[in-house]
């Protein structure tokens, strides 16, 4: 039925971190590590790099990686500079799949390259699979209440983003997807290839005069403790509350779409499919009802919820979920802290 | 207005010494999403039903305001273009009450079902044949789909260079847009060619409130069929829609142009407009990306407590304790 040649590749855009890749590489490897394992492919890892050149290799074998791909010569490439490397590597390689991060960068890299090859792409997946060589993505849909399951049937490559999802504590290296031995020097006791090839450039770009580092920017993404604000804590008061809790117990406080959506709490404090995600050690929930779209931007090990009504989903998902009127928590605390 | 008004001080001047009108075309392109508090959907099917009232999707009142603003300091029509049911047409009278000067929607049953890429392409085509324009403004994301990746897709299919998330105008000539965006760990000044596409973010632009002379004016809303899009001089010269992608379409197998409809097979431009079947390119059946199935998520299985006030309090403590020891 699907006559379309491609090769046995999974190919799979990364991202440096400060040292190695960043978590989200790691999440994305270790998705392309089960799908070649369903699928008898192999891993190939896409690097653009700056001028620092390529990060020990020996680093890419715990990954699953056969083969590492990188573009030279773009320190810190925009988005368009990144799909031209995307879109030079899919024609070089002729990948199956394509596998890029949900964050916000990958958000605009996977588009540009994806309608390049006027091929389908699956935002913000939470799951992937194959089934007879077709990629079953879920996504949250319809205002996160309900998964999707979506296929790319014909075009290729198959592309999707995908959402950070493991907890933190997972950390690198766990994949180890069986690689086929004539291609697999890695099975060998060798080095990954490496193939480095020169950055092909945007016709027309933008161009950037000036960049700032924004310091407190990650301090979601790094909290240990993280507070959420759900729509259960009945307004502006009661968010207000919980960023006062955040503050006695030193967590970052978060919220949901929800919330956001009504003023209570700034745009950058979202968190989940269409925010922010986050990875703490414990996640202290509050009137947040747990949707699919808000639990997408979340990885905690720990869940404590508190919500007042009992059917909340959310309930159902932490370690420790508390049914209580929130308004007769805040003066325990208060008694607590005073 | 001074030359003082419209840049920052401490950067360098990239705009003509004295102030001119510009007379630039700009389009923004919105989407209508359901007014409820989550759409209704179809049960079976999963489709987002579209049949109710609805409203400006949040994202693109930041988008409409970006380019009024641009409108107000250097002088340029400002048309809205949107993809979606007849009763978008109210939405779009609605946003008209905020200035811009005319406003278009593509309707059409072919268009039903459209994904990202089937989307972007309507819009590429529509954008084509009203143009030429020189900047397209996009909200960054939705409020129903959310991928946020229509605005990117567009600027490919245009051949047009892309920047997404502004946060503020520094400046605007003839030859390029100068601004700033945001991302979570940095702030960017640069500056894009015109033509480009941009997305806001929405925090960045507060929409201005409708204006009296503008309710008063009368308005109209064009409405486009998916057939009207075949004398888009886009489509005729297939640039941007094949030219990239030849190189990549050499490599055997690879389909593009229309992207559902079949493997390895180029759409040849249609040389008599009449040829036109807009269901190769849009809605269900050239969109590339299917839903094939929708299920609930799976229900919660632990057991929850009713605590009393110091009891919940209590464990919030101990938890915080355990993580931070």
């Amino acid at each position: 039925m699907n006559r379309i040649q491609t090769s046995n590749v999974i190919l799979v855009l990364l991202e440096e971190a400060e040292q190695g890749l960043s978590p989200l590489s790691h999440s994305l490897l270790r998705a392309a590590g089960e799908l070649a394992k369903q699928g008898q492919l192999l891993v190939y890892g896409l690097l653009v790099v700056g001028a620092r050149g390529l990060p020990g290799l020996e680093t890419f074998v715990s990954l699953g990686m056969s083969k590492i791909v990188a573009f030279s010569g773009l320190e810190t490439p925009t988005a368009q500079q990144a799909a031209e490397c995307l879109i030079a590597a899919i024609k070089r390689y002729r990948p199956q799949i394509v596998l890029v991060g949900a964050n916000e960068r990958g958000r605009e890299i996977a588009p540009l390259a994806a309608a390049a090859c006027r091929t389908g792409l699956t935002a913000d997946c939470t799951g992937l699979r194959l089934e007879n060589g077709l990629l079953i993505q879920t996504r949250p849909a319809f205002d996160g209440n309900l998964l999707a399951e979506i296929v790319t049937p014909l075009a290729r490559p198959q592309m999707a983003s995908v959402r950070l999802s493991a907890p933190a504590d997972e950390g690198p290296g766990l994949v180890n997807s069986p690689v086929r031995a004539v291609e697999a020097p890695a099975a060998l006791g060798l080095a990954p290839t490496a193939e480095i090839l020169p950055a092909p450039k945007p016709a027309r770009d933008l161009l950037v005069l000036n960049r700032t580092r924004l310091d407190s920017a990650d301090d979601l993404e790094k909290a240990p403790v993280v507070v959420a604000a759900g729509l259960g804590l009945n307004g502006p008061e009661g968010v207000a509350k919980a960023a006062w809790l955040a503050d006695k117990i030193g967590a970052a406080l978060g919220g949901t779409r929800a919330v956001v959506e009504r003023g209570w709490l700034p745009g950058d404090r979202q968190i989940g499919l269409s925010g922010r995600t986050i990875r703490p050690g414990l996640l202290i929930a509050l009137g947040v009802s747990g949707s699919v779209q808000f639990m997408a931007g979340v990885g905690a090990r720990t869940i404590v919820a508190v919500n007042s009504d009992p059917r909340a989903p959310i309930l159902g998902l932490a370690q420790f979920g508390m049914v209580i009127e929130l308004e007769e928590l805040w003066p325990e605390f208060e008694e607590i802290f005073s | 207005m001074t030359k003082t008004d419209l840049i920052d001080q401490n950067r360098p001047c990239r705009l003509p010494e004295e102030f001119i009108i510009l007379d630039l075309r700009l389009a923004v392109c919105l989407k209508q999403v359901p007014s409820g508090q989550s759409g209704e959907t179809d049960p079976r099917k999963g489709f987002v039903l579209r049949s109710g009232p609805g409203r400006l999707n949040p994202f693109d009142g930041s988008a409409i305001e970006l380019a009024m603003s641009l409108k107000d300091r250097f002088g340029a029509s400002v048309d809205l273009i949107s993809m979606g049911p007849k009763q978008a047409e109210q939405t779009l009278l609605e946003a008209l009450c905020l200035g811009p000067d005319r406003a278009f929607l593509i309707s059409d049953p072919a268009l039903v079902g459209s994904d990202s890429l089937a989307t972007a392409r309507a819009l590429a085509l529509t954008l084509s044949l009203l143009g030429p324009y020189d900047l397209v403004v996009c909200g960054l994301t939705t409020i129903d789909g959310g991928t946020s990746q229509v605005p990117p897709s567009l600027s490919r299919l245009l051949g047009w260079p892309f920047a997404g998330r502004l946060c503020k105008v520094v400046g605007l000539n003839e030859k390029e847009l100068h601004f700033q965006q945001r991302y979570q760990d940095e702030l960017l000044e640069a500056t894009l060619p015109l033509p480009g596409v941009v997305s806001t973010l929405r925090e960045s632009f507060t929409p201005r409130l409708p204006s009296i002379k503008a309710k008063l004016a009368p308005k109209k809303v064009t409405v486009l069929s998916a057939l009207d899009l075949a004398r888009s001089p886009l489509l005729a010269n297939q640039e941007s829609l094949r030219t990239e992608t030849v190189d990549v379409a050499q490599a055997e197998g690879f389909s593009f142009g229309r992207s559902g409809g079949g493997p390895a097979k180029k759409t040849e431009p249609p040389a008599d407009p009449a040829e036109f079947d807009p269901a190769l390119y849009f809605g269900e059946k050239g969109s590339p990306t299917k839903i094939q199935a929708i299920r609930k998520p799976k229900p919660p299985n632990r057991v929850t407590v009713r605590p009393t006030a110091a009891e919940a309090a209590a464990v919030i403590l101990e938890a915080v304790k355990a993580v931070k020891s």
